[in-house]
């Protein structure tokens, strides 16, 4: 509850233009909005900007911020509807290999391969397809939830979902759950 | 394979995180650019001393720090004390040559306190490059003076005040509430009395 109340405090501080109170609350997002980004373009570099975006959205348009809705939950839907309108270039696209390449590695354990073909699976998807898998399959939101984060019917979510496990289990069958390719 | 089973592969997938530098810079990222956007950057003594980012890093905050105490104990030697209208805009102009080439593109403010000059450097060399603007702010008795640019903000009582060039290089300084502009010399914002000068006709 005291948590929520230094919250409040801090939004209405950053309604005001407190570029130090806004600070905090990205600081305790950041992490959040930044995954859910990489999640929808598979890059750091594109994750990175479209959070920052988000932010910056968030902070113009903070004065609409409703004491009803959660915070977070503001966020998550702006940074969805930057992502959704995120357009890559050519070059980000012939890039794609290449970035992966930059990102850190992990040969130990040999994930790294296995994290680039679920990523590579994930951005075949229509971004639509892949916003209802991120917010389902990673974020943990129910159909309802995140029928109100995408703006749509809970009906339309369930055939983006649908659809997309179709083609990501085309995309992914010879991995295995458990660990092992 | 079944829903369960692909989730589970899901799952898997790691996410690459930027490093613990890039989450503690990335917040005074945002807002840079959010005043940068807005045009107008912001001179917060925090942003000179005294933040995290600063005691995150601690050699460049030593650095910094020592750098500018060296600068301003070199020029506050040649100070002279008190200066009356004219000797203010000379001591400015003078500080305000010595000092820009050390630090440049980082300069946002040189301060003149009663009892000391202050330097106000952005963290990195970011600052736009613009004229510099000399002003004078009276109010509760006392008067601050300055050395800053379009774009920046000055505090004076604990008020944060926007200064601006129009396009026929007025200054404009903006309040809360209030705007002042040059062409009304002698007026006022508020309870401050403002006189400003572009400097790069002087320099």
């Amino acid at each position: 509850m005291v948590a929520f109340e230094d919250e409040r405090g801090r939004i209405a501080q950053s309604q005001v233009g407190d570029h130090e109170a806004f600070e905090s609350l990205i600081k305790e997002h950041q992490r959040m909005i930044y995954s859910v980004c990489y999640r929808m373009t598979g890059s750091m570099a594109e994750a990175e900007d479209l959070a920052q975006e988000t932010f910056i959205a968030a902070f113009s348009n903070l004065k609409g911020f409703r004491a009803e809705s959660r915070f977070s939950s503001w966020l998550y839907r702006i940074a969805m509807n930057q992502c959704l309108n995120w357009r890559r270039g050519a070059a980000r696209r012939e890039n794609l290999h290449k970035q992966w390449s930059e990102q850190p590695q992990a040969h130990e354990t040999g994930e790294t391969g296995v994290s680039q073909q679920i990523q590579e699976a994930l951005m075949k998807l229509n971004p639509k397809q892949r916003a209802a898998m991120v917010l389902t399959t990673y974020d943990g939101l129910n159909h309802a939830e995140a029928a109100k984060v995408l703006g749509c019917s809970e009906t339309t979510v369930s055939w983006r979902l649908f659809a997309a496990r179709a083609k990501l289990k085309r995309l992914l069958k010879d991995l295995k759950p458990g660990g092992k390719k | 394979m079944t829903d369960r089973e692909l989730d589970e592969v899901l799952k898997r997938r790691r996410i690459p995180e930027p490093s613990a530098e890039e989450w503690e810079e990335f917040p005074r990222s945002v807002t840079r650019e959010i005043r940068r956007r807005e045009g107008v950057s912001s001179t917060r003594a925090a942003d000179v001393a005294g933040t995290s980012s600063w005691w995150s890093r601690p050699i460049i905050a030593i650095a910094g720090v020592a750098m500018i105490t060296v600068v301003c104990a070199l020029l506050l030697g040649n100070r002279q004390t008190s200066a009356n209208a004219t000797g203010g805009l000379a001591e400015a102009e003078k500080y305000y040559r010595e000092i820009a080439p050390l630090f440049p593109q980082q300069v946002r403010a040189i301060v003149f306190e009663k009892q000391e000059t202050r330097l106000v450097l952005a963290e990195r060399a970011d600052v736009p490059t613009s004229a510099p603007i000399y002003l004078k702010i009276c109010g509760a008795g006392e008067c601050r003076r300055f050395v800053t640019f379009s774009g920046q903000q000055v505090r004076v009582n604990g008020h944060d005040l926007d200064v601006l060039t129009d396009a026929k290089g007025g200054v404009i300084v903006a309040g809360p509430d209030l705007v002042w502009r040059s062409e009304q010399r002698g007026g006022r914002l508020g309870e401050y009395r403002i006189e400003a000068e572009r400097l790069e006709a002087r320099l």
